[in-house]
């Protein structure tokens, strides 16, 4: 038997033992009822209300002057959105913090998408602020 | 969206919870952590579930995420007071080549676990965020340090 036989064989049997210790140790309906007994989804909805206050944050950041943020909500929203949707990706990180933090989670990603927005207008007006 | 909503969340949860807990058992959890991040990547489904195309590829994903967020450095699989008895009784070679895996680095421990439940380079690169070229050198230098540690041990 080659290495790499070898190495693929081993690898095989690892699967095969984590799979029978497993089969074993796990009752995955048992599993299933714990898991629907403890369901707690209640913060994620919670965190739903902080939206509004983030689309605010963010259109006023955006805004030149503080008179014009309402003409800015639309990309508020996009940008707020792009924020919940990285959050999907770390549930369970934020599920573990206290709810003050999980807001303030949202509204550091938020802004950093409002800085990255800025950068992007800044450097496109550069070329034609040249040109005249 | 899920392309059949008559594959619900209890049947990924029953077809996927086992596999799951052994991926976060070759990136370097503990059974007990690996249990746990299990079962929060099912709670982050729970949540997502009607954005999420690919429910085996996203938990996978979360759970490395957690396991590597709270495993800096890959450390010996601390058994519990049960299974530690049972280990003693019946000695198993294949626990310690888990062991071996789990002393790679992480991109190689990672990119090999994902090998191991048959993700092909493609989609693993698409699910980790790595390059296709990254998985590949990951995968190569993994099995080579593998192939070493096997000869030594």
């Amino acid at each position: 038997m080659d290495a790499s036989t070898e190495t693929d064989a081993v690898l095989r049997a690892v699967r095969e033992r984590q799979h029978q210790e497993l089969e074993a140790r796990i009752d995955v309906a048992a599993r299933l009822d714990d898991f629907k007994a403890r369901l707690d989804t209640g913060w994620w909805d919670d965190l739903q209300g902080c939206r509004g206050r983030l689309i605010t944050e963010a259109a006023g950041r955006l805004s030149p002057s503080p008179g014009d943020a309402a003409g800015y909500r639309g990309t508020a929203e996009r940008l707020v959105d792009r924020s919940f949707r990285e959050a999907l990706d770390h549930l369970p990180e934020l599920h573990r913090l206290p709810p003050a933090k999980r807001e303030q989670w949202l509204l550091v990603r938020t802004l950093e998408q409002v800085l990255d927005e800025v950068r992007e207008r800044t450097s496109a007006l550069i070329p034609r602020t040249k040109r005249a | 969206m899920h392309d059949d909503p008559r594959f619900g969340f209890d049947e990924t949860y029953l077809k996927e919870y086992r596999p799951l807990v052994a991926f976060a058992q070759r990136l370097g959890a503990s059974p007990g952590d690996a249990e746990d991040a299990a079962q929060e990547a099912f709670l982050s489904l729970h949540i997502a579930w009607s954005r999420v195309g690919n429910p085996a590829g996203w938990l996978r994903t979360v759970v490395a995420r957690e396991v590597r967020q709270s495993r800096r450095t890959p450390r010996r699989w601390p058994l519990t007071g049960a299974e530690r008895s049972r280990h003693d009784a019946e000695p198993d070679w294949r626990d310690d080549a888990l062991d071996l895996l789990r002393r790679l680095p992480w991109p190689e421990r990672a990119a090999m676990a994902w090998e191991m439940d048959g993700y092909s380079v493609a989609e693993t690169a698409e699910l980790t965020g790595m390059t296709e070229v990254e998985v590949r050198r990951a995968r190569r230098r993994g099995s080579a340090k593998l192939k070493r540690l096997i000869k030594e041990h």
